[in-house]
Protein backbone atom coordinates (compact mmCIF):
# COMPACT_ATOMS: atom_id res chain seq x y z
CA UNK A 1 0.00 0.00 0.00
CA UNK A 2 1.33 3.40 -0.79
CA UNK A 3 1.16 6.50 1.44
CA UNK A 4 -0.33 9.56 0.51
CA UNK A 5 2.07 12.42 0.83
CA UNK A 6 2.59 13.44 4.41
CA UNK A 7 1.41 17.00 4.03
CA UNK A 8 -2.42 15.93 2.87
CA UNK A 9 -2.78 15.79 6.91
CA UNK A 10 -2.12 17.67 9.63
CA UNK A 11 1.10 16.11 11.60
CA UNK A 12 0.08 13.17 13.62
CA UNK A 13 0.12 13.74 16.88
CA UNK A 14 3.33 11.88 18.67
CA UNK A 15 3.29 11.66 22.61
CA UNK A 16 7.08 12.28 23.27
CA UNK A 17 7.48 14.98 20.88
CA UNK A 18 4.86 17.36 22.94
CA UNK A 19 6.49 19.80 25.43
CA UNK A 20 5.03 18.40 28.40
CA UNK A 21 6.24 15.06 27.71
CA UNK A 22 9.80 16.63 27.36
CA UNK A 23 8.98 18.78 30.83
CA UNK A 24 7.91 15.71 32.65
CA UNK A 25 11.08 14.07 31.34
CA UNK A 26 13.41 16.75 32.07
CA UNK A 27 12.29 17.52 35.45
CA UNK A 28 12.20 13.37 36.61
CA UNK A 29 15.65 13.97 35.92
CA UNK A 30 16.67 16.77 37.67
CA UNK A 31 14.78 15.32 40.77
CA UNK A 32 16.32 12.12 40.50
CA UNK A 33 20.12 13.98 40.30
CA UNK A 34 18.17 16.29 43.26
CA UNK A 35 17.56 13.11 45.70
CA UNK A 36 20.98 10.89 45.33
CA UNK A 37 22.42 14.49 46.00
CA UNK A 38 20.23 15.97 48.45
CA UNK A 39 18.36 13.08 50.24
CA UNK A 40 17.22 14.25 53.33
CA UNK A 41 15.07 17.22 51.67
CA UNK A 42 12.75 17.38 48.62
CA UNK A 43 12.84 20.12 45.95
CA UNK A 44 9.74 21.41 47.24
CA UNK A 45 10.94 21.54 50.66
CA UNK A 46 13.96 22.55 49.88
CA UNK A 47 12.68 25.57 47.74
CA UNK A 48 10.41 26.33 51.15
CA UNK A 49 13.40 26.30 53.23
CA UNK A 50 15.24 28.80 51.18
CA UNK A 51 12.78 31.09 50.89
CA UNK A 52 12.17 32.07 54.38
CA UNK A 53 15.78 31.82 54.70
CA UNK A 54 15.63 34.71 51.86
CA UNK A 55 12.50 36.32 53.54
CA UNK A 56 12.38 35.59 57.24
CA UNK A 57 8.56 35.40 57.80
CA UNK A 58 5.91 34.60 55.58
CA UNK A 59 2.31 33.85 55.86
CA UNK A 60 1.36 30.53 54.28
CA UNK A 61 -0.59 32.14 51.69
CA UNK A 62 2.35 34.04 50.46
CA UNK A 63 4.69 31.88 50.77
CA UNK A 64 2.84 29.55 48.47
CA UNK A 65 2.68 32.65 46.18
CA UNK A 66 6.63 32.95 46.32
CA UNK A 67 7.51 29.43 45.66
CA UNK A 68 4.67 28.51 42.82
CA UNK A 69 3.08 26.16 44.83
CA UNK A 70 -1.16 25.85 45.13
CA UNK A 71 -2.43 26.37 49.11
CA UNK A 72 -2.59 22.50 49.48
CA UNK A 73 1.07 21.78 48.46
CA UNK A 74 2.27 24.43 50.49
CA UNK A 75 0.73 23.83 53.27
CA UNK A 76 1.41 19.75 52.72
CA UNK A 77 5.38 20.91 52.80
CA UNK A 78 5.27 22.99 55.77
CA UNK A 79 3.40 20.40 57.82
CA UNK A 80 6.05 17.70 56.53
CA UNK A 81 8.90 20.45 57.60
CA UNK A 82 6.98 20.90 60.88
CA UNK A 83 7.46 17.51 61.98
CA UNK A 84 11.21 17.75 61.61
CA UNK A 85 11.31 21.10 63.67
CA UNK A 86 12.72 22.49 60.69
CA UNK A 87 10.03 25.24 60.58
CA UNK A 88 7.77 26.86 62.93
CA UNK A 89 4.44 28.65 62.62
CA UNK A 90 2.74 30.91 64.30
CA UNK A 91 -0.53 33.37 64.60
CA UNK A 92 0.45 36.50 62.62
CA UNK A 93 0.80 39.64 64.25
CA UNK A 94 -1.35 41.93 62.13
CA UNK A 95 -3.62 39.10 61.40
CA UNK A 96 -4.60 36.38 63.80
CA UNK A 97 -6.41 34.15 61.14
CA UNK A 98 -3.07 33.94 59.24
CA UNK A 99 -0.15 31.71 59.84
CA UNK A 100 3.34 32.82 59.55
CA UNK A 101 5.84 30.53 59.06
CA UNK A 102 9.46 30.75 59.76
CA UNK A 103 12.90 28.83 59.73
CA UNK A 104 13.75 27.05 63.24
CA UNK A 105 17.87 27.11 64.12
CA UNK A 106 17.73 23.44 62.98
CA UNK A 107 16.43 24.64 59.56
CA UNK A 108 18.78 27.56 59.49
CA UNK A 109 21.35 25.10 59.69
CA UNK A 110 20.44 22.67 57.16
CA UNK A 111 19.64 24.97 54.83
CA UNK A 112 23.13 26.95 54.82
CA UNK A 113 24.28 23.52 54.28
CA UNK A 114 21.65 22.29 51.58
CA UNK A 115 23.02 25.21 49.32
CA UNK A 116 26.17 24.68 47.63
CA UNK A 117 24.63 21.43 47.29
CA UNK A 118 21.51 22.57 45.61
CA UNK A 119 24.00 24.70 43.16
CA UNK A 120 26.10 20.76 42.42
CA UNK A 121 22.38 19.50 41.57
CA UNK A 122 22.01 22.81 38.95
CA UNK A 123 25.17 22.60 37.68
CA UNK A 124 24.36 18.81 37.12
CA UNK A 125 20.78 19.02 35.97
CA UNK A 126 22.89 20.53 32.63
CA UNK A 127 26.13 19.24 32.48
CA UNK A 128 25.99 17.73 28.58
CA UNK A 129 24.93 21.61 27.64
CA UNK A 130 27.20 24.34 26.94
CA UNK A 131 27.03 27.36 28.99
CA UNK A 132 25.18 28.84 26.01
CA UNK A 133 22.74 26.73 25.57
CA UNK A 134 21.90 26.43 29.31
CA UNK A 135 21.57 29.96 29.36
CA UNK A 136 19.16 29.62 26.20
CA UNK A 137 16.82 26.89 28.19
CA UNK A 138 16.85 28.96 31.74
CA UNK A 139 15.67 32.25 29.37
CA UNK A 140 13.17 30.08 26.84
CA UNK A 141 11.63 28.15 30.65
CA UNK A 142 11.23 31.67 32.17
CA UNK A 143 9.39 33.09 29.07
CA UNK A 144 7.21 29.90 29.23
CA UNK A 145 6.61 30.91 33.11
CA UNK A 146 6.19 34.19 33.00
CA UNK B 1 32.83 15.44 48.26
CA UNK B 2 35.27 16.16 51.17
CA UNK B 3 36.06 19.41 49.61
CA UNK B 4 32.52 20.70 51.48
CA UNK B 5 34.41 19.94 54.64
CA UNK B 6 36.85 22.24 54.25
CA UNK B 7 34.41 24.90 52.77
CA UNK B 8 35.56 28.65 54.63
CA UNK B 9 32.45 30.11 56.33
CA UNK B 10 33.01 33.20 54.15
CA UNK B 11 32.67 30.67 51.06
CA UNK B 12 29.40 29.56 52.65
CA UNK B 13 27.96 32.89 52.74
CA UNK B 14 28.81 33.45 49.60
CA UNK B 15 27.22 30.45 48.47
CA UNK B 16 24.11 31.67 50.37
CA UNK B 17 24.38 35.23 49.17
CA UNK B 18 24.72 34.08 45.39
CA UNK B 19 22.23 31.21 45.51
CA UNK B 20 18.93 32.27 43.35
CA UNK B 21 16.57 29.74 43.59
CA UNK B 22 14.22 31.38 40.64
CA UNK B 23 17.16 31.33 38.34
CA UNK B 24 17.84 27.62 39.12
CA UNK B 25 17.42 24.92 36.19
CA UNK B 26 14.99 22.72 38.16
CA UNK B 27 13.02 25.18 39.83
CA UNK B 28 12.00 26.80 36.31
CA UNK B 29 11.38 22.95 35.31
CA UNK B 30 9.18 22.06 37.78
CA UNK B 31 6.97 25.56 37.85
CA UNK B 32 6.88 24.88 33.64
CA UNK B 33 6.22 21.24 34.16
CA UNK B 34 3.24 22.55 36.90
CA UNK B 35 1.81 24.74 34.23
CA UNK B 36 1.81 22.23 31.53
CA UNK B 37 -0.45 19.87 33.84
CA UNK B 38 -2.86 22.67 34.41
CA UNK B 39 -3.36 23.58 30.78
CA UNK B 40 -3.84 19.73 30.10
CA UNK B 41 -6.85 19.90 32.68
CA UNK B 42 -8.03 23.24 31.61
CA UNK B 43 -7.75 22.41 27.78
CA UNK B 44 -8.97 18.54 27.98
CA UNK B 45 -10.62 18.90 31.42
CA UNK B 46 -14.36 19.49 29.82
CA UNK B 47 -13.59 16.48 27.17
CA UNK B 48 -12.86 14.12 30.37
CA UNK B 49 -15.44 15.84 33.02
CA UNK B 50 -16.71 12.31 34.26
CA UNK B 51 -13.44 10.54 33.63
CA UNK B 52 -10.59 13.11 35.33
CA UNK B 53 -7.89 11.88 33.15
CA UNK B 54 -4.57 12.48 34.28
CA UNK B 55 -0.98 13.98 32.30
CA UNK B 56 0.10 10.40 33.10
CA UNK B 57 -3.64 8.31 32.36
CA UNK B 58 -3.28 10.32 29.06
CA UNK B 59 0.23 9.41 28.35
CA UNK B 60 -0.51 5.99 29.08
CA UNK B 61 -3.79 5.71 26.75
CA UNK B 62 -1.49 7.84 23.64
CA UNK B 63 0.90 5.77 23.69
CA UNK B 64 -1.21 2.49 23.82
CA UNK B 65 -3.24 3.65 20.59
CA UNK B 66 -0.02 4.00 19.34
CA UNK B 67 1.27 0.70 20.02
CA UNK B 68 -1.85 -1.53 20.67
CA UNK B 69 -0.92 -4.50 23.48
CA UNK B 70 2.40 -3.52 25.29
CA UNK B 71 4.23 -5.47 27.44
CA UNK B 72 4.07 -3.76 30.83
CA UNK B 73 7.99 -3.17 31.35
CA UNK B 74 7.60 -1.87 27.56
CA UNK B 75 4.97 0.53 28.31
CA UNK B 76 6.87 1.94 31.64
CA UNK B 77 9.62 2.37 29.49
CA UNK B 78 7.97 4.54 26.58
CA UNK B 79 5.76 6.42 28.99
CA UNK B 80 9.36 7.24 31.69
CA UNK B 81 7.07 5.53 34.63
CA UNK B 82 8.60 3.66 37.44
CA UNK B 83 6.25 0.38 38.21
CA UNK B 84 4.34 1.88 41.33
CA UNK B 85 3.90 5.34 39.45
CA UNK B 86 2.62 2.96 36.30
CA UNK B 87 0.81 0.78 38.65
CA UNK B 88 -1.60 3.12 39.99
CA UNK B 89 -2.22 4.22 36.69
CA UNK B 90 -3.07 1.14 35.10
CA UNK B 91 -5.16 0.45 38.49
CA UNK B 92 -7.13 3.32 37.68
CA UNK B 93 -7.64 2.97 33.85
CA UNK B 94 -8.86 -0.76 34.59
CA UNK B 95 -11.42 1.20 37.10
CA UNK B 96 -12.63 3.22 34.37
CA UNK B 97 -13.28 0.46 31.98
CA UNK B 98 -10.39 2.01 29.32
CA UNK B 99 -7.64 -0.95 29.57
CA UNK B 100 -7.88 -4.60 29.65
CA UNK B 101 -4.70 -6.42 31.80
CA UNK B 102 -4.22 -9.79 30.39
CA UNK B 103 -1.81 -11.60 32.43
CA UNK B 104 0.47 -14.80 30.80
CA UNK B 105 -0.96 -17.81 32.31
CA UNK B 106 2.72 -19.28 32.69
CA UNK B 107 4.53 -15.88 34.01
CA UNK B 108 2.10 -14.06 36.24
CA UNK B 109 4.87 -11.11 36.14
CA UNK B 110 4.00 -10.66 32.60
CA UNK B 111 1.62 -8.65 32.26
CA UNK B 112 0.14 -7.02 28.63
CA UNK B 113 -1.80 -3.64 28.40
CA UNK B 114 -4.26 -2.73 25.70
CA UNK B 115 -7.12 -0.63 25.24
CA UNK B 116 -10.50 -1.22 25.26
CA UNK B 117 -13.06 -0.22 22.77
CA UNK B 118 -13.89 2.62 25.40
CA UNK B 119 -10.46 3.47 26.18
CA UNK B 120 -10.02 3.30 22.48
CA UNK B 121 -12.72 5.64 21.64
CA UNK B 122 -11.63 8.49 24.88
CA UNK B 123 -7.68 7.65 23.36
CA UNK B 124 -8.63 8.85 20.26
CA UNK B 125 -10.61 11.51 21.01
CA UNK B 126 -7.97 13.21 23.76
CA UNK B 127 -5.47 13.07 21.00
CA UNK B 128 -6.82 14.80 18.42
CA UNK B 129 -7.37 17.81 21.00
CA UNK B 130 -4.03 17.48 22.82
CA UNK B 131 -2.10 19.33 20.41
CA UNK B 132 -4.07 22.70 21.96
CA UNK B 133 -1.85 21.80 25.08
CA UNK B 134 1.08 22.02 23.54
CA UNK B 135 0.19 24.90 21.90
CA UNK B 136 -0.83 26.87 24.94
CA UNK B 137 1.87 26.20 26.81
CA UNK B 138 4.04 27.43 24.07
CA UNK B 139 2.18 30.32 23.24
CA UNK B 140 5.34 32.92 24.56
CA UNK B 141 7.15 31.28 22.50
CA UNK B 142 7.78 32.04 18.68
CA UNK B 143 7.97 29.46 16.33
CA UNK B 144 12.38 28.84 16.41
CA UNK B 145 11.89 29.39 20.19
CA UNK B 146 9.75 26.15 20.58
CA UNK B 147 12.05 24.41 18.29
CA UNK B 148 14.78 25.21 20.30
CA UNK B 149 13.29 24.71 23.76
CA UNK B 150 12.43 21.58 22.49
CA UNK B 151 15.92 20.59 21.49
CA UNK B 152 17.30 21.97 23.98
CA UNK B 153 15.16 19.72 26.61
CA UNK B 154 16.02 16.82 23.95
CA UNK B 155 19.69 17.52 25.14
CA UNK B 156 19.15 17.74 28.56
CA UNK B 157 17.18 14.28 29.19
CA UNK B 158 19.46 12.59 26.29
CA UNK B 159 22.24 13.39 28.47
CA UNK B 160 20.92 11.34 31.15
CA UNK B 161 19.56 8.21 29.84
CA UNK B 162 20.54 5.32 31.18
CA UNK B 163 22.67 6.97 34.21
Amino acid sequence: MTHPPASAFPPAYVLDDQVGFKLRLAYQKHAEIFASTLADITPTQFAVLWKLQDQGSLSQNELGRQVAMDAATVKGVIDRLKKRDLVKTAPSSTDLRRLDVSLTAAGIELIAEAIPKALEISRLTTRRLTKREETQLLALLDKLIE
Amino acid sequence: MGKDDGQSAAETDLHCNSYDLQAQIGYRLRVANQIAVEFFAEVLGPQTADLKITTGQFAVLSTLWENPGMAQTELAQATSMDMPTLNGVLKRLVTRGLIDVMVAPDDKRFRVISLTEDGRITAKSLRSQAHKVSDKVMEPLSPEERSQLLALLDRLIQAHRGT
